[in-house]
């Protein structure tokens, strides 16, 4: 009688266990995977919700094999009119058949007018909020968010919520494209001595951005400026510096490149140097870093910070387009010494940048705290009051290591 | 105290106790450390653990005078039954409390993080339902849980740390002092709480290979000091100071940021087992604790009566709070703050009255 008891007490707490409340099927959600948001037109925010078509992502159902490679991200767009942005996720059960559900957000995009005006305050609702996740990315885009997420869409992926993901994974590949996810972004946000650095995205512009052929470095360009035709609409290029949860200002390929080199984010990067010896002539070096830079921070005598950055690099030769002889070991060091040159007037260009909207988004201060016995101390430094003026001294080794599959040019005759 | 008498192997009792007072590491405590410490909060756990362990010490040493004896009978004999009553209250006060604010802390996290829809009565109520069958069974079965899961627990917690490195930064640890020296040194001195669990050790003590409470006090606690100081660290060097002061549960955040490409995200699920066995083994030790003091109290042989009686007590505890910000106040207030000097004060009662009875009371085994 006791195990038969047993027995009945356990299936009953097997139900129990089984979750009637929490019942849901993945086939009756609405996954968000980006959300936009814009200054409202018939209330605060207009919110633009991304959700996915999982049929049209996993093909037809009923044993048929996925579409794939058709494109197109298989997604919708809806936006809402809202006072908030957590009070749209309610509206949009009322929009939608299946209940919205943010725990695969991959993207939440600010428009350009609002960073500008300060997103601090949906920060904090945002991390308490148990369906979102500090992995997702922030994104800045040029223009109005609810255009850019309706009209981003993938060539190559069924999933839009993988061609979210694949294209902010080009940090790897590229310096352009900052690393700061949500997690870094609200740190640095929170953390005095130093400031976040957010993607800045745009919709493909299809007007000519240049008026003549001059020569322009290529990490020059940001979203919405970069001159191409085809591919996807969206493009990430550049970084929006915040401060205090209000965008300052925006940063160029190449000053994003720097700024990730200070946080150890800077794999590798292809850089086009003025041949020093052929005007008109590049050479082209993959560069890596050889260690993230070493910053010294020191108080000087007039209370200003003095900041003195050793920046090793290392990389091999991918093209010497005027054929000179730049791989022979005495003649190395010219082009050793013309890629340093080049990198330390990115690297002061972007200091100064730095300096100038007074963000310390290159992350100095996190270096001057040593400097400091306790945390009293070092937030009555008032680091992001001194930071303006401070001395920053730059210097930058480049080393060689390889020359590519080509030991010696000879040249075309 | 039933019908036979149970026995707990060296390793079990190890386990049983460094669970039983780091299983809090999951849970909002660490929180109330982060605040006291700020950037320098990994060294209170330290701290911490050096007072766990002359605690744990000062135990053994009135336990050891009176082999075969737990804690409550130890006071009867010492402190007459009327003071003794009182020593015992509190002993029910804090494994019941404890047993309360974990039960209301791990449900009100299952409903924050994975089941939002179920009403926490039903999420108490599954708990519940798996300690208090452990705590009946009686303390072998609770220490041979412990012991069967300690390894899933350890290997999830260590997996759990190792996935997190990619996010650490080690510019946390400056400015060194953080809040300051002697803030730093007051934040250690009141938190002295979350050692309070070693109280265990003198509930089981009878059951323990004689000669061998030493040995598992000392190791419970720095095992446990191991993790504290670990769960206490890590977040810190993920999220960083200030961010991490705001946080109700860092662990679980831990487990929400790790990111191993594009199929290796939204792991918590897989960590689940570590706060649900974690807490549920120290619900089970606090209920079968919390019944054995009662038992000795009324000084009945058999402490399964009461298992039903506290685990009504406990859930009781577990809702007085109106809201999980009050229970993490209270918690830390009347728990974490005082409560283990409050412990000191009685054992070191316990060995003045020892003294003044004239006697060394009886040795044990090896005579010390």
């Amino acid at each position: 009688m006791t195990r038969v008891f047993s027995v009945v007490l356990l299936l009953a707490a097997v139900l129990v266990l089984g979750g009637c409340y929490d019942y849901s099927e993945p086939d009756e959600k609405a996954w968000i995977l980006a959300l936009g948001l814009d200054k409202g037109k018939q209330n605060v925010l207009t919110v633009t919700a991304v959700i996915a078509i999982p049929k049209g992502i996993a093909g037809g159902g009923g044993g048929e094999p996925a579409a794939g490679g058709g494109g197109g991200g298989k997604f919708f767009t809806v936006s809402l009119e809202a006072p908030t942005l957590l009070s749209s996720l309610e509206l949009l059960d009322a929009v939608v058949d299946r209940r919205a559900d943010m725990s695969h957000i991959k993207w939440l995009v600010f428009s350009r007018a609002l960073a500008e005006e300060g997103i601090g305050r949906y920060f904090g609702p945002i991390t308490r909020f148990h369906q979102f996740r500090r992995s997702t990315h922030l994104v800045v885009c040029e223009g109005r968010a609810e255009d850019f997420l309706k009209q981003g869409k993938p060539i190559l992926e069924d999933n839009v919520g993988k061609y979210y993901e694949l294209l902010m994974r080009g940090w790897r590949y590229t310096e352009f494209i900052p690393f700061d996810t949500f997690h870094f972004l609200y740190q640095k946000s929170n953390t005095p001595g130093v400031e976040p650095v957010a993607p800045l995205a745009a919709l493909n512009r299809k007007e000519p951005v240049y008026r003549n052929d001059t020569p322009k470095p290529k990490g020059a360009y940001q979203a919405g400026r970069l001159p191409r035709k085809g591919g996807g609409e969206i493009e990430i290029m550049g970084g929006a510096v915040f401060s205090k949860g209000r965008m300052v200002g925006t940063l160029d390929g190449d000053q994003v490149g720097v700024q990730k080199m200070f946080f150890g984010n800077l794999r590798r990067t292809i850089v086009d140097v003025p041949d020093p010896e052929h005007p008109g002539f590049y050479v082209i070096v993959d560069v890596h870093p050889r260690y993230t830079p070493r910053v010294d921070v020191r108080i000087g005598e007039d209370g200003l910070p003095e900041i003195a950055v050793r920046v090793a690099l290392e990389g091999s030769i991918m093209s010497i387009q005027s054929g000179e002889d730049y791989e022979s070991p005495e003649r190395l060091p010219v082009l050793e010494k013309a890629v340093a040159e080049a990198y330390l007037t990115d690297i002061n260009k972007t200091v100064a940048k730095s300096q100038a909207l007074g963000a310390d988004f290159l992350g100095f201060g996190l270096h001057a705290k040593k400097l400091f016995l306790t945390w009293p101390q070092w937030v009555a430094y008032d680091w992001d009051a001194k930071y303006p003026d401070a001395t920053v001294t730059v210097s930058v080794d480049f080393r060689v290591r390889r020359v590519g599959l080509i030991h010696k040019t000879e040249p075309l005759r | 105290m039933s019908r036979y008498k149970p026995v707990v192997g060296v390793s079990e009792g190890i386990t049983l106790l460094f669970i039983f007072i780091s299983s809090k590491v999951f849970l909002a405590h660490i929180t109330f450390i982060l605040h006291d410490g700020m950037n320098a909060s990994w060294v209170i756990p330290f701290i911490n653990t050096f007072t766990g362990l002359l605690g744990v010490l000062l135990l053994v040493a009135v336990l050891d005078r009176h082999p075969g004896k737990d804690l409550v009978e130890i006071g009867d004999e010492l402190a007459g039954p009327y003071i003794n009553t009182l020593f015992a209250l509190y002993y029910l006060v804090v494994l019941v409390s404890g047993a309360g604010f974990a039960l209301r802390f791990i449900s009100e996290r299952v409903v924050a993080g994975f089941l939002t829809d179920t009403p926490i009565s039903m999420v108490t109520l599954s708990f519940l339902a798996g300690t208090v069958v452990v705590a009946y069974l009686g303390l072998e079965a609770v220490a041979r849980t412990a012991r069967f899961l300690v390894g899933v627990l350890v290997v999830s917690t260590l997996a759990l740390v190792v996935l997190t490195i990619p996010f650490w930064q080690w510019h946390v640890f400056y400015p060194l002092l953080g809040w300051g020296a002697w803030e730093v040194l007051q934040g250690a001195l009141t938190t002295t709480g979350n050692y309070v669990q070693i109280l265990l050790l003198g509930i089981i003590y009878p059951f323990l290979p004689r000669g061998k409470a030493r040995l598992v006090g000392v190791w419970g606690v720095l095992i446990a000091g191991f993790f504290f100081t670990l769960m206490v660290l890590v977040p810190l060097l993920i999220f960083t100071y200030p961010t991490i002061s705001e946080m109700t549960l860092p662990t679980f955040e831990m487990a929400r940021i790790i990111s191993i490409g594009r199929f290796g995200q939204r792991m918590e699920v897989v960590f689940l087992p570590i706060w649900v066995f974690a807490n549920m083994i120290f619900i089970t030790a606090s209920l079968y604790g919390g019944a054995a003091v009662l038992a000795r109290l009324c000084k009945l042989g058999d402490y399964r009566p009461f298992v039903p009686a506290v685990t009504v007590f406990t859930t009781v505890a577990a809702f007085i709070p109106q809201n999980v910000s009050q229970a993490s106040y209270w918690n830390h207030d009347y728990l974490t703050r005082y409560s283990f000097y409050v412990l000191v004060v009685i054992l070191l009662g316990l060995r003045l009255a020892a003294r003044l009875k004239g006697g060394r009371g009886a040795e044990n085994d090896q005579g010390v």
